[in-house]
């Protein structure tokens, strides 16, 4: 099996469903990983991290400033996809 | 003799003057503290920086100081938080003017440098603005907690 397989079936199997928005458009389904690690700024402010892994293909082409709601929070994408050989990534958010 | 030095005295003041601002509040801190969550900004964050610059006067052993005291506002949000750092400094700045000896505590106190910095790494864009000020005061050698 390769590795982009094995991931799709991770995916389904503990992912979790979000609902992609494209430049305002119609709502789509994607599945992928939400991840949000604690990460601080400037050593004394908390937050986190945000970030939604997935596969690139299902998001558009120039994904930022696209909107992804996770478990009822909407989220904004704040850069492209890290996506690797397999297609698969990071895709960092931001709160709105 | 006061036991306190004038350094903590000349925060202390610039902390009390500056406890009730519109933006931050009574969100002041004094002292490094464990990462501060959305409730708690914006806030400002008040120290005394770098080193302390001391020379003797030639009138006996009078010392002649002057130190850098930062302000620093913290704001958190997704949308102008460089306006939100620009009204901060507009607070601050019109709060300490208006006491320019912090109450008796110093000499002087004036604003020599406003920085600004932005993390984008977090869930909510960050911002931070530094307002330092130069702060002179006079001492003898021997009683650093009274202003001469």
């Amino acid at each position: 099996m390769d590795w982009a397989v094995h991931q799709r079936r991770m995916l389904a199997r503990i992912g979790d469903d979000a609902s992609y928005s494209h430049a305002g458009g119609a709502a789509v389904t994607v599945r992928g990983k939400f991840l949000a690690p604690y990460q601080n700024a400037f050593d004394i402010v908390a937050g986190s991290a945000p970030t939604f892994f997935c596969e690139a293909a299902d998001l558009n082409a120039r994904p930022v400033g696209d909107t992804l709601t996770i478990n009822g929070v909407t989220y904004t994408i704040a850069a492209p996809p890290q996506a690797d050989d397999t297609g698969f990534g990071a895709v960092p958010l931001e709160a709105t | 003799m006061t036991a306190v030095h004038l350094r903590t005295q000349i925060r202390d003041a610039a902390a009390s003057t500056l406890g009730n601002l519109a933006t931050t509040g009574a969100r002041v801190h004094k002292a490094y503290m464990r990462p501060l969550d959305d409730a708690s900004l914006p806030c400002l964050l008040i120290k005394l920086e770098g080193q302390e610059d001391i020379e003797p006067s030639s009138i006996g052993t009078i010392l002649d100081r002057e130190m850098d005291l930062v302000v620093t506002g913290f704001a958190k949000a997704t949308g102008d938080v460089d306006a939100t750092l620009n009204e901060i400094a507009l607070e601050v700045e019109n709060a300490l003017a208006a006491v320019p000896t912090l109450g008796g505590k110093c000499t002087d106190c004036l604003l020599t440098k406003i920085q600004t910095d932005v993390d984008l790494e977090t869930d909510k864009p960050v911002g931070r603005i530094d307002l330092t000020y130069r702060v002179s005061y006079f001492t003898n050698a021997g009683a650093p907690g009274t202003l001469l």
